[in-house]
């Protein structure tokens, strides 16, 4: 019971980044005999003003959106992990300077940051992935360097050094296992905001390119002909919020794991 | 740490991270694939590229990086960020203007936070053994994942057009930004709802809640009399700072509900690459975000320090 | 009188805490409880009171306070007899008031909701009752904050709260542990021997071997959350017959015979 409320969000997320793979028909063909073209085989969630197949583009929608979320928030993790680490290690946590900079920048919110960069460089793919790499970066450094403060600080650490252990042994073996829960429950909410970001800005007519579809534009698309097939408007918003939900419960099943260890 | 130590330190950190995000702006600017100088000349039908390099001459964007920032910072100081470029007006009142509206906006969504997580921590906290507790932790969790901006166009396609209720325009005063702190305050409540039950549970086991029970206050009384204000009070610093986040929610909800606010403005301007005003309201913006956050600071400060002498009063 | 039978109390899954517990309180005798940590002493004083934490279940046994099982009754009414009827002397005192309010606000508000008296009369019974457990300076101590006070004043203030409601069962979880030497003498010759001769039945949880020699009428010791030995305290004392009770007296023996004796009795 325990496993399945972990690894059906988890599926959740992987089918909506991947499912582009099993996508029935082009995304972008258009057909203007098929417009508004009811649920069918062919069209599982019918299709829309230009006769598109409406399952296809929310499936490459799902790669676009989820696509710069997963990425980016791997190489967050990885990347500002090893940087937190390293400098939780070092003496800088006696920095005046060093830590009024850390609080100062990460005081201001991903969404801050978000709409500097799109604003400026204009909304597309790279920009999208630079922004939130930069925005979660930060406050990722700063909490796996608060955490390994505060693990370091602890007895076990003490027996480790005592019985030999390598400085990068202890930040890696001993140390890094020990915080990657929080590390993680961070990244999973930093994500669903990420989701409904992304989507927030391609809906307010910041598109992420002309020919790119993802969920926020085809939101945007759609509400022009809410009023004659409303279901165009609601499978977007229902994969934003399976997905923004996946992640808010994969955080929660990581801070629940917290508690019972 | 001593007071002193900890007021220099939290002045040094909001000047960093003014210094940070008006550098990063510049820094991106220059680096943007596009060009301010030709982005006004095509508005104002100058386009021939002496024209264009005319402009830029002007606009001092042919000066190094950081002359130009240097520059534009001894102005700032001054309170003078120039004109707009593409309405000519003064940009220090466009932004004091448009952060009325986004402040108005913002402290209406909080209180309306407040007042929601406060009630909806507590019914789920009365209601945490049963289905309907379980049901609400759920719900908590599904409202944080709706974004914020679909709620604004869902309020605006039913309430207001198809029932015509509210003419989202059309309404004055408070009324007015009423719909856009509703929609901005929905994540928020789930959020702090949850945050709130967590407290009063942690509360409620209390030694102190023990010897109430044991002197025979009713169940109900103790919570609402003890654990409550405690649960408010330990929230109170994220409460805070989340206010800071409002700030820049509020500028996708203000262009769902075309409200002249500074996400509205900031919005509009970097489509038009207005320059001054890009800098001037990322200004603005940080310089919120960072004092709600130095508030927030400040106040779990004074929380601690003054529970530690026993002085807290209502 | 209450009389707990075979009690038995889980945690919701499953463990056991208490099992066939069974004793008596009568009024003017005094039981005490002991055993070692983690025996289900607390536990078993939460059970009679009602106040169980949220994860465990009183599931079989009665507790008849004058022959009528309070397990039967509701929530609201165990709660209404708590304080009145039966009192509680909380362990820590430390920690026994909420640090937000003032003792006099959470002394008046106890006696207004408790007592039915107006805000006027609640605050006269709470200064006439921190003056009878001989708090001096009592306007100082109304107003002031839980930290502002040692843990001696705290728990006289306790007992104040206690003096004021006048229950007629007296239940006190290791009251004597966060005290010094002087306060403990207080507390012990002072109020607990005065609540037996006004004629309330006295319930002393405790490990305090020299309390529990010099009040107790009768001693239960639980052990593993089973009842394992019980009886009257000079018999126990004197020919304890369980291994743990063995070795709880031989200690206390132990300490007397020192040369590190402090004032224990007189």
């Amino acid at each position: 019971m325990k496993k399945l409320k972990f690894v059906i969000p988890i599926l959740v997320v992987v089918f909506c980044s991947l499912g582009f793979m099993l996508a029935p028909n082009n995304p972008y063909a258009m057909d203007a005999a098929h417009k508004f073209a009811s649920f069918s085989a062919d069209y599982p969630f019918g299709t829309d003003q230009y006769g598109r197949c409406e399952f296809s583009r929310i499936l490459y929608g799902g790669q676009v959106t989820l696509g710069i979320v997963v990425v980016g928030a791997a190489i967050v993790l990885l990347i500002g992990t090893v940087i937190g680490l390293f400098l939780g290690r070092m003496s800088t946590g006696k920095s005046l300077l060093f830590n009024s900079l850390l609080d100062a920048v990460t005081a201001i919110p991903p969404l801050a940051y978000l709409i500097i960069f799109v604003g400026i460089w204009g909304n597309s793919i790279p920009t999208m992935l630079v922004a939130l790499t930069v925005s979660l970066i930060l406050r990722m450094i700063k909490l796996s360097k608060t955490q390994t403060e505060i693990e370091l600080g602890k007895a076990y650490v003490l027996c480790a050094i005592s019985s030999g252990a390598s400085k990068m042994r202890i930040l890696f073996v001993h140390v890094l296992p020990n915080m990657i829960r929080s590390l993680i429950h961070f990244l999973c909410l930093s994500c669903a905001e990420m989701i409904m970001s992304i989507s927030a800005f391609s809906f307010i007519g910041l598109n992420l390119g002309d020919d790119v579809i993802d969920w926020g534009s085809m939101l945007q698309e759609s509400r022009t002909v809410y009023s004659v097939r409303s279901s165009l408007l609601y499978f977007p918003i229902l994969f934003i919020f399976i997905c923004t939900l996946a992640f808010n419960l994969i955080a929660r099943q990581m801070e629940g794991g917290e508690e019972n260890a | 740490m001593s007071t002193k130590k900890f007021i220099i330190q939290k002045i040094i950190q909001l000047i960093l991270a003014l210094l940070f995000v008006t550098a990063i702006t510049f820094i991106l600017m220059r680096l943007s694939p596009i060009d301010a100088a030709e982005a006004y000349a095509r508005r104002s039908f100058r386009v021939s590229t002496e024209e264009i390099e005319i402009i830029r001459e002007q606009m001092g964007l042919k000066k190094p990086l950081v002359i130009q920032y240097t520059n534009w910072l001894k102005d700032a100081l001054r309170l003078d960020f120039g004109k707009s470029l593409v309405n000519n007006r003064d940009v220090f009142t466009e932004i004091v203007g448009a952060g009325k509206i986004t402040g108005l906006i913002v402290l209406l969504s909080t209180v309306i936070q407040a007042v929601g997580a406060l009630i909806i921590g507590g019914i789920t906290y009365l209601t945490r053994h049963n289905l309907i507790g379980k049901a609400l932790r759920f719900l908590a969790i599904a409202a944080i994942s709706i974004p914020a901006f679909y709620l604004a166009t869902a309020f605006i396609d039913i309430a207001a057009v198809k029932w015509g209720l509210i003419g989202v325009a059309g309404n004055t005063g408070l009324m007015r930004y009423f719909p856009a702190a509703l929609c901005l305050a929905v994540g928020g409540i789930a959020f702090f709802g949850q945050l709130i039950e967590k407290a009063i549970d942690q509360a409620m086991n209390e030694d102190s809640i023990l010897y109430a029970r044991c002197r025979g206050l009713s169940e109900r009384y103790i919570v609402v009399r003890y654990a409550v204000p405690q649960a408010v009070i330990s929230i109170i610093p994220t409460f805070m700072q989340m206010m800071g986040m409002c700030m820049a929610g509020s500028a996708i909800v203000e262009n769902i509900f075309s409200l002249p606010g500074l996400g509205y403005l900031i919005i509009e301007s970097l489509i038009d690459r207005d320059l001054p005003i890009i800098f001037a309201t990322v200004l603005y913006l940080a310089f919120a975000l960072v004092l709600f956050n130095i508030l927030a600071d400040i106040v779990q400060r004074i929380l601690l320090k003054e529970q530690k002498e026993g002085m807290v009063k209502f | 009188m209450l009389e707990v039978r075979n009690l038995a109390v889980h945690t919701l899954n499953g463990k056991m805490l208490l099992d066939d517990i069974s004793f008596i309180a009568r009024p003017g005798i005094c039981a005490g409880i002991t055993g070692p940590s983690g025996s289900g002493k607390t536990t078993l004083l939460k059970a009679i009171l009602g106040v169980s934490d949220g994860n465990v279940l009183v599931n079989h046994g009665e507790i008849l306070l004058d022959d009528s099982n309070l397990l039967k009754r509701s929530a609201v009414e165990r709660r209404n007899l708590c304080g009145t009827d039966l009192g509680f002397i909380p362990q820590n005192p430390m920690t026994a008031f909420n640090v937000y309010f003032t003792i006099g606000a959470q002394m008046s508000e106890t006696f207004q909701k408790r007592l039915g008296l107006c805000k006027k009369d609640a605050k006269q019974l709470s200064i006439d009752t921190l003056k009878k457990v001989n708090l001096p300076d009592t306007d100082r101590v109304y107003a002031a904050y839980p930290n502002q006070l040692s843990g001696g004043m705290l728990q006289r203030i306790t007992l104040a709260v206690l003096i004021g409601l006048n229950p007629k069962y007296v239940f006190a979880d290791e009251p004597t542990s966060a005290l010094d030497e002087v306060n403990k003498q207080y507390f012990l010759i002072e109020q607990l021997e005065r609540l037996k001769k006004n004629n309330s039945a006295v319930v002393l949880v405790s490990h305090d071997d020299q309390l529990l020699q010099k009040l107790c009428d009768e001693i239960i010791v639980l052990q593993n959350g089973k009842l394992i030995e019980e009886g009257r305290a000079d018999m126990i004392f004197s020919n304890p017959a369980n291994e743990w009770t063995r070795e709880f007296v031989t200690l206390s023996n132990f300490q007397k015979k020192g040369t590190w004796i402090w004032n224990k009795s007189q």
